[in-house]
């Protein structure tokens, strides 16, 4: 009857659908843990970055139909983890509380390595989120300076100045701990 | 330079937790599932798969607005003996009064149910052309039904069918809700199946 059509129809889509769930399921299983860890060097917070992490993958999720065929997943994921980040701050700056902490993290000890990087971490912390982002995905994920300025959407020159700049900074705040070890 | 600041980058990462436990890729889906839908939802076009019980109210609605009685045998009667696929559903009609707000809210919390497997959205639109093919031998009938007399209605699956009564029973109660219908009945063998 009627059902003839419509259900062929939805199971073609079903099959599709599962087919894209699969490959999304494997672009997680590769990309969140670097996901997770750029997170967490521009926000300091490691459930912070979690929340981060699964707010961009949703949201990539979401229009997965089309952000499937983008070039550059990589960056594009990126791209979506700095809105995050970004509308993350907006909230918390108009007031709005947001951060959900897990019961866990309270009694999570502190590590012994802990003052070593706090350095860094307050080093970055002085610099704009933008600059933090440009020195974090240059330095430490090694993207080219095109692929930053794609992903935070400005021009190559203004990476390129804002890095040296940054870099400046954090050799000035840094001191021998830089250029040692 | 460079590789000095890799290594504070990864002393930075060294007290990196274990991520919490739970699929992230599940859960993005079942988020990401969520965020797609409010999107078709707040642009009203949404049309799922259309079943055939909107369409049984709307045959009440024709002449007055329903009463709950009425509409629950009209749409559990015919709604069995046709070759409808889903056998198990709940049917949240909603009022024509209903406000985004609420629509919104039994979206969100419906959503949200661990009780609920699936959730469609019926649009209006969506009901009234199933109501058109189905009576499309009943041309007066047709005739007096105006599109906007269809109610729109949530489509809930749940996951476990016992739990139906309950969730009824909260559901009625919702603002902006007019019927709430099972839709328990026998598939008829095969129906839905194209091959």
């Amino acid at each position: 009857m009627t059902e003839g059509p419509i259900a062929r129809w939805s199971r073609a889509r079903q099959r599709q659908r599962a087919a894209q769930d699969e490959e999304f399921t494997e672009f997680v299983a590769a990309t969140a843990h670097g996901l997770r860890r750029t997170a967490f060097l521009l926000c300091g917070d490691w459930h912070l970055a979690q929340d981060l992490t699964q707010t961009a993958l949703t949201r990539m999720y979401a229009s997965w139909g089309r952000v499937r065929r983008s070039d550059n997943l990589n960056a594009y994921s990126r791209r979506v983890l700095m809105n995050a980040l970004f509308d993350q701050r907006k909230r918390r700056s108009s007031g709005e509380v947001v951060v959900a902490e897990l019961p866990e993290s309270a009694v999570r000890p502190p590590q012994p390595a802990a003052e070593v990087h706090v350095t860094l971490m307050r080093a970055l912390a002085t610099l704009s989120l933008r600059d933090q982002a440009i020195v974090v995905l240059r330095y430490w994920e090694d993207q080219s300076v095109e692929t930053v300025a794609e992903i935070l959407d400005v021009s190559a020159s203004v990476v390129k100045t804002r890095s040296a700049r940054a870099l400046t900074r954090l050799r000035a705040l840094l001191g021998e701990e830089f250029v040692g070890t | 330079m460079d590789q000095n600041l890799r290594v504070l980058f990864e002393r930075a990462l060294g007290d990196e937790p274990l991520p919490p436990p739970g699929d992230l890729a599940q859960e993005a889906m079942a988020g990401g599932r969520r965020r797609r839908r409010r999107r078709h939802l707040l642009a009203g076009g949404v049309a799922g798969v259309v079943t055939v019980l909107a369409t049984v109210v709307a045959v009440n609605l024709a002449t007055a607005p329903p009463s709950i009685p009425t509409a629950m045998s009209l749409a559990i009667g015919p709604g069995c003996s046709q070759p409808v696929e889903v056998v198990d559903e709940i049917a949240v009609f909603l009022r024509h009064d209903v406000t985004d707000r609420q629509l919104a809210d039994l979206d969100e919390s419906l959503r949200s149910d661990p009780r609920v497997r699936q959730v469609r959205f019926q649009t209006r639109e969506a009901a009234y052309e199933k109501f058109k093919e189905m009576y499309r031998d009943a041309p007066d009938l047709i005739a007096a039904v105006k599109p906007r007399q269809i109610p729109e209605s949530f489509r809930v699956t749940l996951a476990q069918p016992e739990q139906s009564p309950p969730m009824e029973e909260e559901l009625r109660r919702r603002p902006g809700v007019e019927a709430v219908v099972r839709t328990a009945c026998e598939g008829r063998p095969g129906a839905g199946e194209g091959e």
